[in-house]
């Protein structure tokens, strides 16, 4: 197992070189140039070649990217071309957000969804199956950005309690306000994101688990297990549900660059200041180094979520090895 | 309401505010200069303020019987206090008994107190809070509060003293010398010197600066601190317009200046700004908010509110229902859809201004391009399109149409100028004596050689006032037989490869303007493409035309208002006759400010004056 765990971690480099090596090229490819962007529009060639040197864009594409790939071994990421930040440092004070709400999000889902999904395969066909199956549908059909607004004019702007948007109310600090109130004012600001994102990513975990458990529960050592006399709850608890989870794990592999990743319309319906916005603007204003930034931390993740993931089935399949 | 400045030594100025109903107009804060001498003068007693709109000077006060002017635009009340300060002397303040007053807020009785807090709404976060690399206006609602600049404009987008208390030019406009007031602090309590100025002012002009700003400052040859507190500026050629630009904020060098200016950008204190205007930076927690309070050191009187909150959104509508729900206090810009709505539900919390933005939408039509090189095509296609239905359907309204380059409001506006209403009657036929004649089985004319009246527009993605007004002129041109095909490109790809290298046949967007009128770069024949491709100003229409290259000269080099006007009047002339440009309209920014926040100076620009905004307190109710 050890082994195992190595080697996959030694081939892990070359993939993830090559996945910055592919998106670096992609990003100078594309059109559009963070030249333009930086100097006036009737700015002389001259003055374009001189922006161009300072930020070494002016150099053969393989010495840009062996300097940005060296620097970033290093833990250097660059500056912002366009705010002069350190791109680590912009990164970081919105990532806690993001992280923050991601996980309350996930924990909620998981916990939520997979029970619903467990009682409505055991009552398949029945009223319950046909709501939760009718209503997950409906969460993953809204669009985000529509029920964020029909949320926050039917609720927020009715409730004093719950606000519109941000993260936290100014002011209300730990310091001076003690633990209680900080708590309660952060899940004013959570509850209106977290029913949005956690209602539309609901519907995915619920239908997996329902039709895992479906599948389980025809299986011969289910029928097995209830002839040997067993009690209900331990056929279901113990001999179903653990391999119903299978495919649930894999979700979890997956769910981990999803937790690092912000959703602008989320962000922007609910004024989180999370990173998605960061991004995406990046993106526009051809922020070649915050771009690049966010590039190796989603390769990253994803290749670390897909192992994580494979080292998760060994836990809860005893089937699976790889000795 | 006056206010007297006890920092002043050398001349006591009191500061005067209000908002009658005669003074919106022309002046809501005089900014009067009592001689030191004439003491006694009190402004709450014996002035009365005579209105009398036929006499030169339409604002007199008398002064216990004796006559005095009230000068109505402050580039003119510095020009002739130099002539005659010795003379000048006191003069009235607004509180006048005699003056009719109807503002509905009581406002005239009140005293401002320091106290309360304010927040303002914005939609995006500001990129930069140093005004020489800033270009987003998020950034400069900040850096206008921050920072101070020499001069600053006033609701009639005239230029008035600031940092600079008065300025003087010499006789043949080459050199024009700045006298700074004395009582500068920056944030860290440093003194603002003529060496702050001329720092600033330097680092735009460094060949290495990166920032898109240096073009607004080329006619600076040099700029010399005299003394601590003059600083003089050397042209290489009289160029009026300058004074507009000199409103930027100054830099504190002393924390600048041990930085190469190549790497300007990428210093913290662009983070944690340090000015000297009226609100000093306290926080900036990114994607959420910027924290600003009181500088209670503040060179003119004010400011009042202790501190400023500054609350970014991501949406428009969120950023409205914030407003509804009471999370901020002001706000910009209401989306057009919704003024209608917001006047009516919110009529008593809220004052909604009403104001022209000082800019316009436009296409730019390639002068040079075979189908619109014929003028007639170019005024056809004006003819063909209901600019005043754009604006009642698109922007629900709130539009002005604009048929040349000057909005209304301006000093320099002309009034007559060839209204171009929606007429497809002659758009047709002038489209026929342009050889359009032929009429295809798709609608679309064609010419004797067969050529196809198309035109392709290329402009932004993510612009729906663009994107709708194209989709309705696409509509309407094809009533009149032209095929206008608008093209949506991301904004940096629409630059690379569409306007920087004024490759295209027309473009839609929209300028801001400054506060001159001056338009040199976008219609003087040298500003259009050198032998290399590149643009030298923003003509990449390439109009040209001798007549209006001679006019752009001369407006830049008088400096007499009443002959400026009348040269840029003739420019709006012949640019309405030969369209470089189909102008299209511009947009009424209707921003909301709560009822509590007293003393706002509304002008084209937005708000102005930050340190006289109170808010209402309870003693005054």
């Amino acid at each position: 197992m050890s082994a195992f765990i190595l080697r996959r971690l030694v081939h892990m480099i070359p993939l993830l070189v090559g996945i910055t090596l592919v998106s670096f090229l992609i990003m100078q490819i594309a059109p559009g140039d963070p030249v333009d962007l930086l100097t006036e529009r009737n700015a002389t060639a001259e003055e374009r070649a001189r922006v161009r040197t300072l930020y070494g864009l002016d150099r053969p594409l393989y010495v840009q990217y062996w300097i940005w790939l060296t620097n970033m071994l290093q833990g250097d990421f660059g500056h912002s071309y366009v705010r002069g930040r350190p791109v680590l440092e912009m990164i970081a004070e919105r990532l806690p957000n993001t992280v923050y709400l991601n996980l309350v999000v996930s924990v909620l889902i998981y916990s939520v969804a997979i029970p619903i999904g467990v009682a409505s395969a055991l009552r398949q066909y029945s009223t319950f199956d046909h709501t939760v199956t009718g209503t997950a549908f409906l969460g993953q059909a809204l669009p985000n950005f529509w029920f964020g607004l029909l949320l926050i004019y039917g609720i927020a702007l009715r409730t004093e309690a719950i606000p519109v948007g941000g993260i936290a109310t100014y002011g209300v600090t730990l310091a001076e306000h003690g633990v209680w109130p900080v708590l309660v004012d952060r899940i004013r600001h959570l509850l209106l994101p977290v029913i949005v994102m956690g209602f539309s990513a609901m519907a995915g975990v619920t239908r997996y688990m329902r039709s895992g458990m479906l599948e389980v529960i025809r299986k011969d050592y289910v029928r097995t297990a209830r002839a040997k006399g067993l009690n209900e709850r331990i056929v279901i608890y113990k001999h179903a549900m653990r391999n119903a989870l299978l495919p649930i794990v894999t979700i979890v592999g997956f769910q981990l660059p999803v937790l690092f990743s912000g959703s602008v319309i989320i962000e922007n319906i609910f004024s989180w200041p999370g990173l998605g916005t960061l991004s995406v603007d990046a993106v526009f204003m051809r922020d070649y180094m915050v771009v690049m930034a966010f590039n190796v931390i989603g390769a990253t993740l994803v290749i670390l979520g897909n192992f994580i993931a494979d080292i998760l089935y060994v836990v809860v399949d005893p089937r699976i090895s790889y000795e | 309401m006056c206010f007297r400045n006890e920092r002043s030594s050398t001349s006591k100025v009191y500061h005067c505010r209000h908002k009658s109903s005669w003074t919106r107009a022309t002046a809501a804060c005089i900014l009067v200069y009592e001689k030191v001498t004439t003491e006694g003068i009190i402004p709450e007693d014996g002035i009365t303020i005579v209105r009398n709109p036929a006499a030169v000077y339409p604002l007199t006060a008398t002064h216990n019987g004796k006559e005095v002017a009230i000068f109505m635009n402050r580039l003119r009340q510095v020009s002739a206090l130099l002539l005659a300060a010795a003379l000048l002397l006191v003069a009235a303040c607004s509180a006048a008994p005699t003056t009719p007053v109807d503002n509905g807020s009581g406002e005239e009785d009140e005293i401002p107190a320091v106290g309360g807090e304010i927040t303002y709404g914005m939609t995006g976060e500001p990129v930069i809070l140093n005004p020489l690399l800033a270009t987003d206006s998020p950034s400069s609602w900040v850096n206008n509060r921050v920072y101070a600049g020499l001069v600053r404009a006033d609701e009639n987008l005239q230029l008035e003293p600031y940092v600079a208390k008065n300025w003087e030019y010499s006789e043949d406009g080459l050199e024009w010398t700045f006298f700074l007031r004395d009582d500068v602090y920056f944030h860290d309590g440093e003194q603002l010197t003529a060496d702050d100025v001329v720092y600033t002012y330097e680092s735009i002009l460094h060949p290495e600066y990166t920032g898109a700003r240096a073009s607004l400052y080329s006619a600076i040859d040099e700029v010399v601190a005299e003394g601590e507190h003059t600083v003089q500026f050397i042209l290489d050629e009289p160029f009026v317009p300058l004074l507009s630009n000199l409103t930027i904020g100054i830099l504190p060098s002393h924390l600048f200046e041990d930085t190469p200016v190549a790497e300007m950008r990428e210093l913290n204190v662009n983070i944690e700004p340090i000015g000297a205007g009226p609100y000093m930076f306290k926080e900036w927690d990114s994607g959420q908010r910027i924290i600003l309070e009181r500088n209670p050191d503040f060179f003119l009187d004010g400011p009042y509110i202790e501190q400023v909150r500054v609350r970014m959104y991501g949406d428009e509508q969120v950023m409205l229902a914030s407003l509804e729900a009471g999370d901020i206090d002001l706000l910009g810009s209401i989306p057009p859809d919704d003024v209608d709505r917001m006047m009516d539900e919110y009529a008593d919390r809220f004052e909604f201004h009403h104001l022209q933005d000082n800019g316009y939408s436009y296409l730019g039509l390639k002068q040079t391009d075979p189908v619109l090189e014929d003028v007639r095509v170019r005024q056809a296609l004006l003819y063909g399109m209901d600019r005043q239905g754009m604006v009642d359907n698109i922007l629900n309204g709130q539009g002005t149409v604009m048929n040349a380059n000057i909005p209304p409001f301006s000093w320099a506006h002309n009034e007559d100028l060839n209204p171009y209403e929606y007429d497809p009657d002659t758009a047709v036929e002038l489209l026929e004596e342009a050889g359009w004649t032929e009429i295809d089985s798709d609608g679309i004319r064609r010419n004797e050689e067969g050529g196809r009246l198309e035109i392709q527009v290329v402009t932004s993605t993510g612009n729906t006032l663009r994107e709708d007004t194209l989709l309705i002129a696409q509509q309407e041109l094809a009533d009149i037989g032209v095929d206008l095909q608008p093209d949506f490109y991301e904004w940096s790809v629409l630059l690379n490869q569409y306007l920087d290298v004024a490759q295209f046949q027309a473009y839609m967007l929209g300028w801001s303007l400054g506060l001159d009128p001056d338009c040199y770069i976008y219609f003087h024949s040298s500003e259009g493409v050198n032998e290399d491709g590149n643009l030298v100003g923003y003509n990449d229409v390439e109009y040209s035309n001798p007549e209006v290259d001679e006019l752009l000269e001369r407006g830049r080099t008088t400096f007499d208002e009443e002959k400026r006007a009348e040269i840029y009047g003739e420019i709006q002339e012949i640019l309405n006759e030969e369209l470089p440009y189909l102008f299209m309209f511009s947009r009424d920014i209707v921003s909301a400010v709560s009822r509590d926040i007293r003393g706002m100076t509304m002008s084209n620009i937005g708000a102005l004056f930050p340190e006289q905004w109170y808010v209402k307190t309870e003693s005054a109710e």
